[in-house]
């Protein structure tokens, strides 16, 4: 419950808000799946070197300040927009210029955040704590549950989308 | 233990109601929805620090007494000092100091170099004889 989910599945929404619209939206958006898979890649090379707690730790606070800058930005220059933007009525505030700019940097610098702590890390985690009896299983059932979580996500995404 | 693994999903596992909480949630309530993932941020990072001992470099055996009852503390934990690595290196050393390091070490080394030499002396034969 980072928040991570809501950067990645809702981050063209949060574009709109920062004024991309179109095919722009849409490639800045591909940017940000780009960077997380980049950058998860490079967690292999220094997650033995530093341990699994200051990774949790500081990038739950790094996302968490990322988080809080997005809500301020968009908070403090945000335009209330009756219609929503581009129709869209579920993005009813948008930014221009430098306080969007500073939106999108802060996107990136999040998902960054989460793809170099959290979200490798959770699945090490979670492997490493069980017990050799449970550990099948263990991991069967959260694989399993992550997956069930996700597709009911998407179902629900998917039927939200319909009146839109 | 079942409890405490199934408390690290709460990081990444989420419910599926992100996907019907974010779109009435950015309509509504606009940019405290940050806000409200931020708090959230913030209390993952506290519980982590609080309930999630470290694993790195551990074995699977000292992993499991860190997250029984009487064990250490988990914003105590640091990375390695596996006993594992301790027997390792006391196989290295043996083996590359010779005979004569073999013999002062089991003079000096106490309960653990003899436990070491009996859990390693018979594979090494083994391997030695294949």
């Amino acid at each position: 419950m980072s928040g991570a989910n809501v950067m990645t599945y809702y981050v063209v929404y949060v574009f709109q808000m920062a004024n991309l619209t179109g095919n722009i939206n849409l490639i800045s958006s591909g940017v940000q799946y780009a960077l997380f898979i980049v950058f998860t890649t490079m967690v292999f090379f220094f997650i033995d070197k530093t341990g699994r707690r200051p990774l949790l730790i500081y990038g739950a606070i790094g996302m968490g300040i990322c988080q809080f800058v997005v809500g301020g930005i968009l908070g403090t220059y945000g335009q209330y927009v009756p219609g929503g933007v581009d129709g869209n009525l579920n993005v009813v505030i948008s930014v221009t210029g430098a306080p969007a700019h500073t939106v999108i940097a802060f996107c990136y610098l999040l998902i960054i955040i989460y793809a170099l702590t959290l979200a490798p890390v959770a699945w090490v985690y979670a492997a490493e704590v069980w017990s050799l009896e449970t550990r099948a299983t263990g991991m069967a059932l959260a694989a399993v549950a992550n997956w069930l979580f996700n597709f009911a996500r998407k179902y629900s995404l998917s039927n939200l989308c319909i009146p839109i | 233990m079942l409890l405490y693994a199934s408390r690290t999903f709460f990081i990444d596992f989420h419910s599926p109601t992100v996907g019907l909480f974010v779109p009435p949630a950015f309509a509504n309530i606009t940019y405290k929805t940050f806000i409200i993932f931020g708090v959230l941020c913030f209390g993952a990072a506290v519980q982590a620090f609080f309930t999630y001992p470290e694993t790195c470099g551990k074995t699977l055996e000292e992993i499991e007494i860190m997250f029984s009852k009487g064990g250490p503390r988990p914003w105590n934990t640091r990375p390695g000092g596996s006993r594992l690595e301790a027997e390792i290196q006391a196989v290295i050393n043996r083996k590359a100091g010779g005979a004569d390091h073999y013999a002062s070490g089991m003079e000096v080394g106490g309960d653990e170099e003899k436990a070491v030499h009996r859990n390693t002396e018979g594979p090494l034969v083994n391997q030695a004889s294949v």
